[in-house]
């Protein structure tokens, strides 16, 4: 099993194979146990980013304008959890509907599973083909303004990918196509957050369900600005609204829905509903001159690094002048996440949005 | 012997020597399957209640987290047995060897609780179901201390009753058809002699890790199994469960029908409430109960259609 996955551009490395056997099993029992005493002084490796790839693609657009993909790196660690189930999903002009002036949209999410991986892993290979599916449908709807569009197709969107994970038959295609070892009909209490960006030439849309997180960073020394508001399930409306369903948030290691579950909002978790709901929370976003880069994150890496420390090193990153700086940053946020004893399985997906970019 | 099982509402009142049998019952259940136990009935049937505030204090809330779900039926079991000084010499050696474990506090109180029952049964509300067999509500009856909290659950499954029995018999292979388990691994013992202890590593997004069980009673002829949490990463102190497996009177279509029950006694962690303790292990224990259904129906399908190369 790799600790690590990194990825540049569109590719997603694969994810390793799960550990099979008893004696693969009685390593990673081993492992777990040297881990386990390791304790403080445990040391952590992390593959460092390879680097995104110069212009890896080109568009022409009317009179020649060369239009170069945007850069973005992308990194993912296991970190101290015992199985990775965090995925990332990184899709350069995934829509065939362009905007209103031609532009090109890319697509990035950051999925941080529970239970098991399946379910976060369907996301990385659906959601884009979703959203892509519901923005063709909106668009021929032009009697509603963007921001509404694009809330109604983001919401769709969740819905459709929350119903393929929990129906029988949607489990039993995903399961032949992942890693883990599920019955797909015993999967119910798997889940899995979805935090989920479009970028445009003019706007950023960000759709959140869960507690991973997008967080803007503009210029200028301004503060960052969260695009994306945790689901946790002491968030007073998010609690408000459980308990209408009948549902109960009970402190048991945190506040948990039912004492079970430590978000509020999740795609899956069929055992859960409805008091676990897979409606996200949609903004959207003027990009502005100064912007310098978006950051998404799972919660491994939100847990033990502010808004501002992210956006600071980023900046860093940035000033450093480096062609790979968006990979570099998100290296070296994991491993700040790391450093800093989180707990979980940390990804970053750090996106360029500088307009003069290449 | 037959003593008529009713509804009465649960309240507390000492024992009169009118109810010798009822407690002969009990503790013959209990001397089966635990260990030896020479019990002299009409000395319990005079015991005082002592004290009664911390009765108060535990069952009435637990009585009023009743409620009935579609096919899975919370069951309010409340029953409470005279401890005997060989049963507190039992318990404190079991202390003495769970008090190593994380999360495996032991009791330092021993205490002495009255009846409170009605007539030692299990009280149902299901409107499906005149009520829990006597034979199979003897099971459930746990003695339940100071600061703890009980519940049993009902699941009735459209299925053979060996069908879903040959699920849940097996100590050592819970994940057959239970949730939130990643792997089970016997420590001590073969799985099917009582004693065994297995070691399970949960699923990540829960509020555990790990927990250590041993299987406390195996029985294929009466179909009950129960295990004890001996300890583990969780905040479940002293878990206790029974299930048992038994055939329903089949529906009006004839076709078979199995009622499980789960019923278990656990400590209230720290800081939460009894209710809260019990929304908690309810959602976990519905769920794997559920998750039992459905497993039981694929198999039956599956085997139904032995050639269908879709259905695996």
């Amino acid at each position: 099993m790799s600790m690590a996955q990194v990825c540049c551009d569109s590719a997603v490395a694969a994810t390793a194979a799960p550990v099979v056997g008893a004696e693969a099993e009685a390593r990673a029992r081993a492992r777990a146990e040297r881990r386990s005493r390791a304790g403080e002084s445990g040391a952590w490796k992390h593959a460092v980013a390879a680097g995104t790839a110069d212009a890896t693609r080109k568009r022409s657009l009317g009179a020649g304008e060369l239009l170069v993909a945007r850069k973005h790196g992308a990194a993912s660690v296991a970190g101290r959890r015992r199985e990775m189930e965090d995925a990332v999903s990184v899709r350069d002009a995934f829509c065939a509907e362009g905007t209103a002036d031609g532009g090109r949209r890319d697509f990035y999410g950051v999925f941080d599973g529970h239970g098991c991986s399946h379910v976060a892993e369907a996301c990385r290979d659906r959601m884009h083909e979703l959203v892509a599916e519901e923005l063709a449908a909106t668009a021929a709807d032009s009697s509603v303004s963007a921001a509404a569009a694009w809330t109604v197709a983001m919401e769709r969107s969740f819905a459709r990918m929350d119903a393929e994970v929990t129906s029988a038959g949607g489990r039993a295609a995903a399961a032949r196509s992942s890693t883990c070892r599920c019955d797909a009909h015993r999967c119910d209490h798997v889940g899995s957050t979805a935090v989920v960006a479009v970028v445009e030439e003019h706007s950023v849309i960000v759709a959140n369900c869960g507690d991973s997180r997008a967080v803007l960073c503009r210029g200028d020394g301004a503060p960052p600005l969260p695009l994306s508001s945790d689901h946790k399930p002491d968030r007073p409306d998010e609690l408000e609204r459980i308990e209408s369903a009948g549902g109960r948030v009970i402190f048991w290691e945190g506040a948990r829905v039912l004492g079970v579950l430590a978000m509020s909002r999740a795609v899956g978790d069929g055992y859960l509903k409805p008091y676990v709901s897979s409606v996200p929370e949609v903004t959207v976003t003027d990009r502005s001159d100064g912007d310098e880069c978006l950051i998404l994150g799972s919660d491994g890496l939100w847990d033990v690094v502010s808004n501002e420390a992210a956006c600071e090193v980023a900046r860093a990153c940035l000033r450093r002048g480096r062609a790979k700086w968006c990979a570099e940053a998100a290296a070296l946020l994991t491993k700040l996440a790391l450093a800093r004893r989180s707990s979980d399985n940390v990804s970053v997906v750090v996106i360029d949005l500088r307009r003069r970019n290449h | 012997m037959s003593i008529p099982t009713s509804h009465i509402p649960i309240h507390i009142h000492p024992p009169t020597p009118t109810r010798p049998p009822t407690v002969f019952l009990v503790f013959t259940f209990l001397t089966q399957f635990t260990h030896p136990l020479t019990i002299s009935p009409i000395d319990h049937c005079c015991h005082i209640p002592n004290p009664l505030p911390v009765v108060f204090g535990v069952f009435p809330a637990a009585a009023a987290a009743v409620a009935v779900v579609h096919h899975t039926v919370p069951l309010a079991v409340i029953s409470m047995r005279e401890r005997n000084s060989s049963i507190d010499q039992e318990h404190q050696r079991g202390s003495s060897s769970r008090s190593t474990m994380p999360f495996a506090a032991s009791r330092t109180s021993q205490q002495q609780h009255s009846r409170v029952a009605t007539n030692g049964r299990a009280v149902a509300v299901c409107a499906g179901h005149a009520g829990v067999p006597d034979e199979v509500a003897r099971h459930h009856e746990h003695a339940v201390a100071a600061g703890q909290c009980c519940a049993a659950m009902v699941q009735s499954i459209a299925a053979p009753v060996d069908a879903v029995w040959s699920l849940v018999r097996r100590f050592d292979q819970p994940q057959r058809y239970k949730r939130f388990i990643r792997s089970c691994h016997l420590v001590d013992g073969d799985g099917a002699e009582v004693g065994s202890v297995r070691e399970l590593l949960l699923v990540s997004g829960l509020p555990a890790e790990s927990s250590r069980e041993r299987l406390e009673i195996r029985d294929d002829e009466r179909r009950v199994i129960s295990f004890r949490v001996l300890g583990g990463d969780h905040r479940l102190a002293n878990y206790r469960s029974v299930t048992t497996v038994h055939e329903a009177a089949p529906s009006q279509d004839g076709r078979p029908l199995t009622m499980v029950v789960e019923s278990y006694v656990v400590d209230v962690p720290p800081g939460n409430t009894v209710e809260e303790t019990r929304i908690f292990v309810d959602t976990i224990v519905r769920c794997n109960l559920q998750s039992l259904e459905g497993t039981v129906i694929r198999q039956l399908e599956i085997a139904a259609m032995p050639h269908d190369d879709n259905q695996n």
